[in-house]
């Protein structure tokens, strides 16, 4: 009956940190292999994400299924030592699908379109500096996006899409709570799933017979986590009501618009040249909050600044048709970091980053096309202190991503 | 065909080996700068030792702060760091206390939560107590004996030392400090430990300091081998038996003068008159540890009503050193940790003004030693000051590297420090820098005064020592 003793106060306890996801600029084979510059393409079915735009100039019908996998190596040394720290090797592998059909000589054609554009997966396990921050993250979301697209003249088309997103979040934490036996810290899990709507509106402008132009914009997506569950394992007796079972939580995950604007130029019938500039506009993304259900360590929600920036994508690419079946493909883009000083986090350990491309296109018959691309991403090292966390120290990632997809023309 | 079949596996080949390629970093290079850290020894009192829990035991030992500063060390050049661990039987040392549960009780929407601390005393080093051998009031504890000249040893803290009894300083011509200088072996069971005494029996007479300048220069063997290093962290005891005693005993309270002249005369000595390196640290503002803050006049008030099951307003009430009667607790009269809370309400007898309940009337307040007054505070603040001037100047003079304790000590109880993620303050228990005894680092507390520690060695000398990560050492162990 004496004490005063503060229950709730472990600074900074619940999930403080999460997201960006990645923005994932991968949704078409071709497109990727060109630095992922294709806004002014009507070379595949995959204009569909790249710019609606331009899925009524496509020639013929078809669908087309394609996949990367993501081998991100992200390496961390905390500052002041010695100690290089590696990521746990996961291999996200983000997909995407898409179908267009249109009568035989009709101005219009339909369009849909499942892709992947934002996710991240990292883990870094319980044996690393940041292991009270994060142990391991796993965003998806799945685009689902039917499409309109119509030829307005023989020069300029336009397409429209509505987008239906279901997002995936899986967080995990260690606590820095002790159970009598000294050994095993507590641990924390924010797992569940959302959904948010959004569209994408784009113009495709046949400036000559050897020059595109091309823009597209998709919006941003806000994405409501309802009712995710939090779990806590390991915790002591005496902390339980601070961690309650049957937590749960809602959150909003701000995936920013983006506007693309892109150019592409034949050189002649063997050689196209594309040139894109990404507009993303993260900075709407100020907070990350969690909302529980009950109080969690003593509150009822928890709030990390983010404050992103609005970030400019440039890149460029080069396709070479080598024979009639036989295509080569090459690229690069540069990408600003919308994080800024003192919000890198381990979920986000972003910088400026350089992307190589390159790949190659078969068709295996004339309905049958295979295309594969492989990119390359080398991220800055980056030097920061965390405003809120305080972990402090230096990232750096490789980033390798091969991929394949088939398209089939009826 | 054939050759393109080739290329393509050439190139197939090198992308996988491509991407088994992890990115390096090397940010930074250890390095030990202008100091030398083959022979590190550290000197000071409990906290130096590794005393934790209420006591000095193996796992607190292994990670006092000088023991993860020595750990540091190794990648620039340090050598073994000997600690006097309890041997195996007896790992418990002088035994220590543990939290077994923590209860909240909630009555009429008033909540009072106690935790249940309770001792260890298995596997102990205890062989037995001598009570006050030489009439200084002091009992001592014996304990196993730790044979320095068979083992070694680095770590010379001695839990309960000041610097008043760190050595005998005669220019003043203070008797009472000579004497409990001279035998202090005799009078504090830990350093009679040290130096292989299995009782006080007034022949222990090797001042701490000539303890430490003699086997700190000498290997095993006894042969000459002077360290390298020191780390010296005392005076902390000088302002803290008075505080945790409520401020009762003013000659508890070392005399600022003679401690700038005694620190002048260790640190002198200690950096063999400026040559040898080291750091040292200023002195905690004793009042910024929970041992002074888990307690107060409201959580009492609180348990008293929880216990009576009413909501009646209930007063404390504290003797007045200036009035020498009782008055009306505050928020800014200090109510130390151990303070025995069974005796709130008893019907005791205490000015001569009959009986009354114990600590709830002005005629029965809570006594003096309980309680850290405004006044008694400004005295103990006014020496840490004092204390604190002199080891500055002293650092300078002799050309040591300083940890600012005191200012860092202020910040984690102000606002608390996060750590990776962690959040660290200095409150009790949910803390996580202060172990049960409310004076004593947890081993996540003694990282921090670690990194502290590095931090003023790196900056002082240029060296690049590697940092702890604080986040990965325990708290206080929950039930």
């Amino acid at each position: 009956m004496k004490t005063k003793w503060t229950t709730g106060l472990l600074l900074a306890l619940p999930f403080s940190v999460f997201s960006q996801g990645f923005q994932v600029n991968l949704q078409g084979q071709k497109q990727t292999a060109m630095g992922g510059a294709g806004s002014a393409l009507t070379e595949d079915v995959s204009a569909v994400f790249y710019n609606p735009g331009a899925v009524a100039r496509l020639k013929e019908n078809g669908f087309m299924l394609g996949g990367n996998v993501t081998m991100a190596k992200v390496a961390f040394q905390e500052s002041g030592n010695s100690t290089v720290y590696q990521n746990e090797n996961k291999y996200p592998t983000p997909f995407n699908a898409y179908g267009v059909w249109g009568p035989k000589d009709a101005r219009w054609k339909l369009g849909l379109g499942v892709y992947t554009p934002f996710g991240s997966t990292i883990s870094w396990g319980s044996n690393w500096p940041g292991n009270n921050i994060l142990t391991s993250m796993a965003l998806s979301s799945i685009y689902i996006q039917p499409t309109l697209s119509y030829l307005l003249s023989e020069d300029i088309s336009i397409g429209a899409g509505f987008v239906y997103n279901h997002a995936s979040v899986d967080l995990q934490k260690d606590l820095p709570v002790i159970n009598s036996d000294g050994t095993t810290p507590g641990h924390t899990r924010l797992k569940g799933t959302g959904y948010g709507m959004g569209y994408n509106l784009g113009v495709h402008f046949k400036l000559a017979d050897d020059c595109n132009f091309g823009v597209s914009y998709r919006s941003a997506v806000k994405t409501k986590v309802k009712d995710g569950d939090m779990t806590f394992t390991n915790i002591p007796t005496s902390l339980a009501s601070s961690f309650p079972t049957g937590t749960t939580f809602n959150s909003t995950l701000a995936l920013p618009d983006v506007l693309a604007v892109g150019f592409s130029y034949d050189r002649n019938p063997k050689t196209t040249y594309v040139f894109d500039v990404n507009f993303v506009f993260w900075s709407t993304y100020k907070n990350l909050t969690f909302d529980y259900n009950q109080a969690v360590a003593g509150k009822l929600s928890s709030t990390s600044p983010q404050n992103y920036k609005d970030v400019v994508i440039f890149r460029a690419g080069v396709q070479h048709k080598y024979t009639e079946k036989f295509a080569l493909r090459a690229g690069a883009f540069y990408g600003l970091s919308p994080v800024q000083d003192g919000y890198v986090a381990p979920t986000t350990p972003d910088a400026n980053r350089l992307g190589l491309t390159a790949g190659i296109g078969y068709k295996v018959s004339s309905k049958i096309h295979i295309d594969a691309s492989f990119m390359y991403q080398y991220v800055k090292p980056r030097t920061q202190k965390n405003l809120e966390t305080g972990l402090s120290g230096t990232y750096a990632s490789h980033i390798y991503i091969p991929g394949i997809s088939i398209s089939y023309k009826l | 065909m054939k050759k393109h079949i080739l290329s393509y596996t050439a190139i197939g080949v090198s992308l996988l080996m491509a991407m088994a390629c992890r990115p390096s970093l090397d940010e930074f290079t250890p390095s030990a700068g202008n100091a030398n850290f083959t022979k590190y020894i550290a000197v000071g009192n409990s906290l130096t030792a590794g005393y934790a829990d209420g006591g000095l035991y193996n796992e607190g030992i292994n990670y006092s702060y000088t023991k993860l500063i020595s750990q540091q060390l190794s990648s620039v050049g340090g050598g073994s760091f000997v600690v006097p661990s309890f041997d195996s039987g007896q790992e418990n040392g002088s035994g220590y206390v543990k939290l077994d549960s923590i209860v909240v009780t909630t009555k009429n929407g008033i909540s009072s939560t106690k935790p249940y601390i309770n001792p260890i005393t298995t596997s102990s080093a205890i062989v037995g107590k001598v009570s006050d051998p030489f009439g200084f009031g002091v009992s001592v504890t014996v304990m196993t004996p730790y044979d320095v000249s068979q083992k070694g040893l680095n770590n010379f803290g001695v839990p309960g030392i000041k610097l008043v009894t760190a050595f005998p300083y005669t220019p003043l011509g203070n008797a009472t400090q000579t004497a409990s200088a001279t035998y202090y072996g005799d009078l504090n069971g830990y350093y009679l430990r040290l130096l292989g005494g299995t009782n006080a029996d007034g022949t222990h007479t090797t001042p701490y300091l000539n303890f430490v300048l003699d086997k700190g220069n000498k290997n095993k063997s006894g042969d000459a081998e002077p360290y390298t290093f020191f780390s010296c962290w005392l005076g902390n005891n000088d302002a803290l038996g008075y505080a945790t005693g409520g401020g009762a005993d003013p000659t508890a309270l070392t005399d600022a003068t003679l401690f700038g002249l005694m620190y002048d005369a260790a640190i002198k000595s200690l950096t063999n008159n400026g040559t040898t390196k080291g750091v040292v640290a200023t002195i905690p503002d004793v009042t910024s540890i929970p041992y002074f803050s888990a307690v107060t006049a409201a959580s009492l008030s609180a348990g008293v009503q929880v216990a009576m099951n009413t909501t009646a307003t209930i007063d404390i009430y504290v003797y007045d050193t200036s009035t020498g009667g009782g008055r009306k607790a505050t928020s800014s009269d200090l109510i130390i940790l151990e303070f025995p809370t069974s005796k709130l309400g008893s019907l005791t007898e205490a000015l001569g003004a009959g009986l009354y309940p114990y600590g709830m009337h002005p005629s029965n307040p809570i006594e003096n030693k309980y309680v850290l007054d405004p006044t008694e505070q400004a005295t103990v603040k006014g020496a840490v000051a004092s204390y604190n001037t002199t080891i500055k100047s002293v650092a300078s003079k002799y050309g040591v590297a300083l940890w600012d304790a005191n200012s860092y000590m202020a910040t984690l109880k102000a606002t608390g420090v996060v750590e990776n993620g962690v959040g660290i303050s200095a409150n009790f228990i949910s803390g996580g820098a202060f172990s049960l005894d409310g004076v004593h680092p947890t081993p996540r507390g003694a990282a921090l005064m670690a990194n502290q520690f590095i931090k003023a060695i790196n900056s002082y000398y240029g060296a690049n020592v590697p940092l702890l990560n604080v986040a990965s050492y325990r708290g206080v162990k929950m039930p």
